[in-house]
């Protein structure tokens, strides 16, 4: 089994992870993976899929598959928005929906029933800044939950590692920052973590891995492989099972912990990874009053 | 012996004469008075911008949004506030949403009838169904409820992205791609969760709440689609009557369930089905619709279709299940059309007008 096959399989699809194992089942739908925004960016929450520029216009249907949904309006029959203006649903054989959102509203090809692989589903506007592009999400309906579309396509080339831009602790509303303090009272902390992977468009992105290690023992690891939903709340990772609220900031930082720092000297190490393997790691070492 | 015959047939048809002399007088129907639409006024909304009605709810305030414009008018023909709109608003008879876009996204407001600030809003895609206040979350599959000050009642992520969506007075449904059905009560509580299942392909096209919130109809799967109604039994919801459909939709679909609590109304390829909640009515209402909106006048016993077809509309009038009275075209292009009772409200550019239904 590959690594990619291992990743998929943890993130609770091990049909598809049988499927594909020896093939990328799917293609990048837009920009040939140039994505701006991945799987768990801070857009508005936890981005459940890919998001795109989109600089040559077209989205292509990732897999062989068949027209399960096609909208374009701005809202639904009772209200609802339709994020972007569009939306398309494809359900292929291995049990694996993919969502497309935010086509140009009159591109999109409504009359298709039988997809084939690459066949175009609609136009994308280029797009820059905050505002929303394209975006792609791969839903697996048998066990209800979004994969991040990384594991499942063709891999990018990738030799940028994240980036940390800053680790705090955070007690009673109070942050100290772990680069800038050498000391803190003992107590009960959060460890608020802000960091990203460069998208290959040079967006700030979602890593794939995140670790914390205090003192050498590692305290938590997060995979960014799987989002769902349980009785209204969002869950996040298929390992760490945490609720969307618990882990991500309303700014976007990583909420960890948790931790009882007792007097003396803490080690407190934060590795980041990408999807390609890149790390970063950084470490603080603080007296604990 | 043939005056004798000839005497029992004088008698069969002087009792044949007696029994429709009988049925008129006693059993005969009234003929319904013959239906009319009668124009009321047309307001202009580019001269009404300066009319601003006293802060509050007010009972016959209507609201409209247009491509440029949205606000309110009176049901007697008064203009309210009008605002100048670059796209659709959300509006409702109580208050609106005004996006004001700053450097990294979108901030909004929510707004009495008058114009006036009622709170900031932190929302992601506002939105109104049945009136209440929502909003759209975490990539359309979450959605947020408000209360009439703009404060956050509840937030509810929904497996995936919804399909359909309906709410009722305290019942919000969604429908999701991979078809099932979530409903949440007014406390942001899971109500119901229910997959319908029976076709090839499972997806929610389209789906109705009562105002009750006693009764859901949906339209879902691909090969087959099939109708389903499920009622309120105790704390939980089951199928109460459902149907395979000729259908082969793979977009939105309205579903609408009447105010009636018993009929529902929803998009086929050859009209517009009624269907009852226990599966007793299945009739079909020879209009062509891509999407409607229906009233229920239910003293007159009246009720009031809007059609819409491309850029064509027409009004139709007809008494349920599905006896057709009337049909109305509007102008084409009528961006707005309100129904209320036996009242049509429609607007075009910057006007709008009403006419009533009326028996005489």
């Amino acid at each position: 089994m590959s690594i990619r096959a291992v990743r998929i399989a943890a993130a609770g699809s091990v049909a598809l992870a049988a499927a594909i194992a020896s093939s990328f089942a799917f293609d990048w739908p837009a920009d040939s993976g140039r994505y701006r925004f991945g799987f768990g960016s801070p857009r508005d929450g936890f981005m459940r899929g890919v998001e795109f520029g989109s600089s040559d216009g077209t989205v292509r249907a990732a897999d062989d598959g068949e027209l399960a949904f096609a909208a374009s309006c701005p809202s639904l029959p009772g209200g609802y928005p339709l994020i972007g203006g569009s939306m398309i649903v494809v359900a292929h054989a291995s049990d694996i929906t993919t969502v497309y959102a935010g086509l140009d509203p009159g591109s999109i090809s409504s009359y298709l029933r039988n997809v084939r692989k690459g066949d175009i589903l609609g136009r994308a506007e280029p797009v820059a800044g905050p505002g929303r592009g394209a975006a792609f999400y791969a839903y697996d309906a048998k066990e209800r939950r979004y994969i991040n579309p990384l594991i499942l396509m063709p891999s990018l080339p990738d030799d940028k590692p994240p980036v940390i831009r800053s680790a705090v602790l955070v007690s009673d509303g109070k942050e100290t920052a772990l680069a800038a303090s050498k000391a803190v009272r003992q107590g009960s902390y959060l460890l608020l973590v802000d960091a990203f992977d460069p998208s290959p468009t040079g967006e700030p992105a979602a890593p794939y891995e995140v670790r914390v290690m205090l003192d050498g023992s590692e305290r938590e690891r997060v995979v960014y492989d799987a989002a769902w939903a349980e009785g209204g709340r969002p869950n996040l990772f298929s390992g760490a099972r945490l609720g969307e609220h618990d882990f991500l900031a309303s700014d976007g930082r990583m909420r960890f912990g948790p931790y009882a720092l007792a007097r003396g000297r803490a080690v407190i190490s934060v590795a980041v990874s990408d999807f390609a393997g890149n790390k970063r790691e950084q470490t603080y070492s603080i007296i604990v009053q | 012996m043939s005056e004798g015959k000839g005497r029992r047939s004088v008698f069969a048809v002087l009792v044949a004469v007696v029994l429709i002399a009988v049925y008129f007088f006693v059993f005969a129907e009234p003929l319904r008075p013959e239906l009319s639409a009668a124009p009321l006024w047309t307001i202009s909304l580019s001269a009404s911008t300066a009319a601003t009605p006293p802060d509050g709810a007010d009972p016959t305030a209507v609201s409209f949004s247009t491509a440029s414009r949205f606000g309110y008018f009176y049901t007697d023909g008064s203009p309210g506030f009008v605002g100048e709109a670059s796209g659709p608003v959300p509006v409702s008879d109580s208050s609106y949403v005004r996006a004001e876009a700053v450097p990294g996204g979108v901030n909004y407001s929510l707004r009495s009838p008058a114009g006036s600030a009622i709170a900031d809003l932190d929302a992601s895609a506002p939105f109104y169904s049945s009136g209440r206040l929502f909003s759209a979350e975490a990539d359309g599959s979450g959605v947020a409820a408000y209360d009439g000050g703009g404060n956050r009642l509840w937030s509810y992520a929904f497996p995936c992205q919804l399909s359909a969506f309906s709410a009722g007075d305290d019942l919000a449904v969604g429908g999701t791609v991979d078809g099932w059905l979530e409903g949440v009560d007014s406390a942001g509580r899971r109500a119901f969760a229910f997959a319908p299942g029976g076709s090839r392909l499972q997806v929610a096209l389209g789906l109705g709440v009562s105002r009750s919130g006693k009764w859901i109809a949906a339209v879902t799967g691909v090969d087959r689609q099939r109708l389903v109604v499920l009622g309120r039994g105790g704390a939980d919801y089951r199928v109460a009557s459902h149907r395979y459909l000729g259908s082969d939709y793979r977009e939105p679909v309205r579903v609408v369930v009447l105010d009636d609590d018993r009929h529902v109304l929803y998009r086929r390829p050859d009209g517009v089905g009624v269907w009852s909640v226990d599966g007793e009515v299945d009739e079909l209402l020879p209009v062509k619709a891509d999407d409607f909106d229906v009233s229920l006048d239910e003293e007159r016993g009246l009720a009031l279709l809007v059609a819409r077809r491309g850029k064509k509309a027409e009004v139709v009038a007809f008494r349920l299940p599905a006896t057709l009275l009337g049909r109305v075209p509007l102008p084409d292009g009528s961006e707005y059309v309100r129904l209320i009772g036996s009242s049509v409200y429609f607007g075009a550019g910057d006007t709008i007008s009403r006419f009533d239904f009326m028996e005489e």
